[in-house]
């Protein structure tokens, strides 16, 4: 534990009555591709700017590299921040703009020069050099604001929703950059995003966060197929929740669900826990011919958004609604069935999980 | 409040910046203020630099003299109510002038409308004096204006327009209409066009939409133009006394008046004083309207 | 949208007809070559020289322009400190008190400021013997009240917008306050700061009344010298100095806005 980069312990900002970060542990690892990820007003970018110093903590402590920087201004912090609206200096050139930490950390002028090159480079920037902020689109504006951020060789570099303000198909493209620019420079990022699809693609370990709490830390797939709390499942992808009892007999795992008036076997045991969760992708129509798996039920074609690769069907079953994800492969029988019809679901053991309350 | 944002220094940091221009204005502002309350409760004694016995070296009577002399003798009584008669039917003019050149403004095709409002308020930045010293020229009995309504067989002879309130309402009008049209304009921009569709989709003519929607929702913008006008003419000096006869003494003119032709400084300042009064609540109304106008600052 | 209609057209074109006629019949009796103030006789450029050949008219100007160019300077100063502390500082003494002082001259009739600054260089000089008598500088002074009160407005706005994120960029890549307003804050509000400069310089340069107050008797304005012609009769120089004044004025302003407009 003592090898982590940056170590939250007990972070709180309070702003008037509410607590926009309320008691946050958390430790980041050299070199990780860190995200935190939030609906907005979640405490996310508060934390964010709790690192950066730009807001000063009400409790708690923030360590850089075992050494204590709660109290430092934001001036002499060796980590650096790419804003939201990458808050570019418009007086200044591209190249003025990435020298400028360089500048207040006293480099050498051909020791700048060098290192502005090779930003430039690394961001594909060489020939705007010149320009100014304005004349630039946002996609370039986003490489700005991140060569200048990477330029001091920080610590720690923090992206505030790097990608939000480009159009649906920049992002895509950015989205492999930046991945591919953490890989070489080997900086640890910390990112906030309200986009799941964007932290979990980038991000090594994702925080999910809810009014000022950290729920859950783990790898991207872990939290999609594991997660430990009911706002996690939720938030990440589409679920589909159960009530009812876990018991376990004689070594067999089951959960009892009279709202459907089955009992399942399950493959992971949670004592106590009274919700079974499965993703709609893993509910699957049955075979007319009988279900092949154990875990089976009957329930009615309420309405079907067919789209393309796949249909999302919503069904009833009792008082119950619930989704699944009906993928189209190319073989005959795989038509969505009609509206109104009655289907049998079914799924394995290992594709429901349980929550805790 | 355990901390301040560390990006938002301190106190000291704060006086350091605020200390000079908060004594530049406090001195220039403040100090006279003092002063001329003083000053207005001194006797006026022509003979002495400056024309008054200071009572608080001991020297003359202190009183409410002056203030009674406003308040009471005919000349000035008139100049009151003068003053705050032309104030308000001129301001009224600017806002019934004003208000459909905001609105054609407002209503005009997207990329025009910045370039249209800054022709319409340039004027106000170009020579005051010179805006006024133009209509002497224009009313004159033999200028063009008389020379167009004799060629048009509206008048038999020149028509006395310079010289009278009539001067002096079209002067005020004319000098403090960006005044009016600013105001009424931004109300006007921000008012959502939607609104009109949706009263034309529910059967409303345009005039009634206008008279329904329109007019009713710009009334904040009305308010505050008509205070922009009226705050300053009430106190207008060049106005009056170019395009005024001898006779249009508004309060402006009579300060200066009492100071430089009377030099009665106990007077100039008492009526300081009571225009000052007057001004004060307008201007409160008028800068809660204003926030109301700006809401939360650009877009 | 919708084209432009004819109520629209008519509104604006008379507006700003009524707006503009009446300085347009100033700037063009200044090119008359008749003496006459009714009628346009042929063009000519007699009155531009009859301007330039008047030395006491000339003194004016030079003392006007010196007055506005200095009254300018020092309210954008004044004017820029005051903004920054009432953006950039949420709470200190005297916060509303500074708030409310550099707003009111804007408001308050000329006359008023006038009087109160002549009032207040007239007990400053009996009490400790400054300002010696009144001339230029008492009406620098006077004019910096009424100038750093529009240079604030004018620097406020600008200050309130983004550049309050352009500073915390700074300092996070390791600028101090001090430095992070210096070196980005400052230069990206230069805009607003020449801005400023010019609606000073411009309100100076055609202020009449508190220059009149505050004047001694050798410190005869511009604008003073046209007011005493004035008493004394039209004249067509007043003409051609009107037309200058209102050329010089058109241009600083409109400078200053688009210098405030410019995509920056």
């Amino acid at each position: 534990m003592s090898e982590a980069l940056l170590v939250l312990r007990g972070l709180s900002k309070r702003f008037g009555a509410t607590a926009a970060v309320d008691g946050v542990d958390l430790e980041i690892l050299p070199g990780e591709f860190f995200a935190l990820l939030g609906g907005s007003g979640c405490g996310k970018s508060t934390l964010l700017r709790l690192i950066a110093g730009l807001e000063r903590p009400d409790g708690g402590a923030i360590l850089l590299e075992g050494r204590d920087i709660t109290r430092e201004p934001p001036y002499r912090r060796p980590l650096h921040m790419m804003f939201q609206n990458y808050a570019l200096f418009p007086h200044l050139t591209v190249a003025e703009n990435i020298a400028f930490g360089l500048r207040r950390q006293g480099w050498r002028t051909p020791a700048i020069a060098a290192r502005v090159e090779e930003m430039l480079a690394l961001t594909h920037l060489t020939e705007l050099a010149q320009r100014k902020p304005h004349q630039l689109s946002g996609g370039q504006q986003q490489r700005v604001a991140l060569a200048r951020a990477l330029a001091p060789r920080p610590r720690l570099v923090l992206l505030d929703e790097p990608l939000s303000a480009l159009d649906r198909k920049l992002r895509q493209a950015m989205r492999t950059e930046l991945a591919a620019i953490q890989r070489e420079v080997g900086i640890t990022f910390i990112i906030v995003t309200h986009d799941q699809e964007e932290a979990m693609s980038l991000a090594s370990r994702v925080a999910v966060m809810d009014k000022g709490r950290i729920l859950q830390v783990d790898r991207p797939q872990a939290l999609y197929e594991r997660p430990r709390d009911r706002f996690v499942a939720s938030f990440i992808g589409q679920v589909n929740v159960l009530a009812g009892t876990f018991r376990s007999d004689g070594g067999r795992l089951l959960f009892d669900c009279p709202a459907l008036g089955a009992c399942f076997q399950i493959a992971e045991p949670l004592p106590g826990a009274r919700t079974l969760a499965i993703r709609p992708e893993k509910l699957r129509l049955a075979d007319p011919s009988g279900p092949r798996l154990p875990n089976h039920f009957r329930a009615r074609v309420e309405s079907i958004e067919y789209r393309g690769e796949n249909s999302l069907i919503r069904l009833e079953a009792g008082a119950l609604s619930l989704l699944a994800l009906h993928v189209h492969r190319d073989r005959r029988g795989d038509e969505d069935p009609p509206i109104g019809a009655e289907v049998c679901l079914e799924f394995g053991p290992a594709d429901a999980f349980l929550l805790p309350d | 409040m355990p901390f301040s944002s560390p990006t938002e220094p301190r106190t000291r940091a704060a006086l350091a910046v605020a200390g000079l221009p908060l004594a530049f204005f406090a001195a220039m502002l403040l100090l006279p203020l003092c002063l001329i309350g003083a000053i207005s409760l001194a006797e006026s004694d022509p003979a002495l630099s400056p024309p008054f016995r200071p009572w608080w070296s001991g020297d003359g009577g202190i009183g409410l003299k002056s203030y009674a002399l406003v308040l009471e003798e005919g000349i000035y009584a008139r100049a009151w109510l003068d003053s705050l008669r032309i104030a308000a039917t001129s301001a009224s003019l600017a806002v019934l002038l004003g208000y459909p050149l905001a609105l054609a403004i407002a209503r005009a095709p997207e990329k025009l409308r910045l370039p249209l409002l800054a022709l319409a308020v340039l004027p106000f930045w170009t020579s005051f004096l010179v805006r006024v010293y133009a209509w002497i020229g224009l009313l004159r009995h033999d200028g063009p204006i008389n020379a167009l309504l004799l060629a048009l067989g509206l008048s038999e002879q020149p028509l006395p327009l310079l010289y009278g309130e009539f001067a002096i309402h079209l002067g005020i009008v004319y000098s403090y209409l960006p005044f009016a049209i600013l105001p009424l304009a931004a109300n006007l921009m921000a008012l959502d066009s939607r609104l009109l569709d949706a009263a034309a989709d529910l059967g409303a003519r345009p005039m009634s939409a206008f008279l329904r929607v329109t007019l009713p929702l710009s009334a904040p913008g009305i308010a505050a133009a008509f205070l922009l006008v009226f705050v300053p003419a009430l106190g207008e000096f060049v106005i009056p006394d170019l395009l005024g006869g001898p006779d249009n003494l508004m309060l402006g003119r009579l300060l200066w008046n009492e100071f430089f032709q009377a030099r009665d400084w106990p007077l100039a300042a008492a009526i300081t004083l009571m225009l000052l009064a007057m001004v004060v609540l307008p201007l409160l109304f008028l800068s809660r309207l204003l926030g109301r106008l700006a809401p939360g600052g650009r877009g | 949208m919708r084209g432009i209609r004819p109520f629209t057209a008519t509104a604006l074109i008379l507006g700003l007809l009524f707006l503009y006629l009446p300085i347009l019949w100033v700037v063009l009796l200044s090119f008359n070559e008749s003496r006459l103030l009714t009628r346009f006789e042929g063009f000519s450029l007699r009155w531009y020289q009859a301007l330039f050949s008047d030395p006491a008219l000339l003194a004016a100007l030079g003392r006007s322009l010196l007055i506005a160019l200095a009254a300018g300077v020092i309210a954008v100063i004044i004017g820029t400190l005051a903004a920054t502390a009432l953006a950039r500082f949420p709470r200190f003494r005297g916060r509303a008190l500074l708030a409310f002082l550099s707003s009111a001259p804007l408001v308050l009739p000329e006359v008023m400021l006038g009087f109160g600054a002549l009032i207040l260089f007239v007990s400053l000089e009996r009490l400790i013997g400054w300002p010696a008598g009144r001339g230029m500088m008492t009406i620098i002074l006077a004019h910096t009240l009424l100038a750093a009160a529009y240079v604030t407005v004018i620097v406020q706005s600008r200050l309130a917008g983004r550049e309050r994120v352009l500073e915390e960029a700074a300092m996070d890549l390791g600028a101090d306050p001090l430095r992070a307003y210096l070196l980005v804050t400052l230069p990206s509000i230069a805009p607003a700061l020449i801005a400023g400069f010019l609606i000073a310089f411009t309100l100076s340069l055609d202020d009449l009344v508190i220059a009149s107050f505050t004047a001694g008797p050798g410190a005869t304005t511009l604008p003073m010298a046209i007011y005493s012609k004035l008493k004394l009769g039209l004249s067509p120089e007043i003409n051609a100095l009107a037309t200058l004044l209102v050329l010089t004025a058109a241009l600083a302003v409109s400078i200053a806005a688009w210098s405030l407009a410019r995509r920056r």
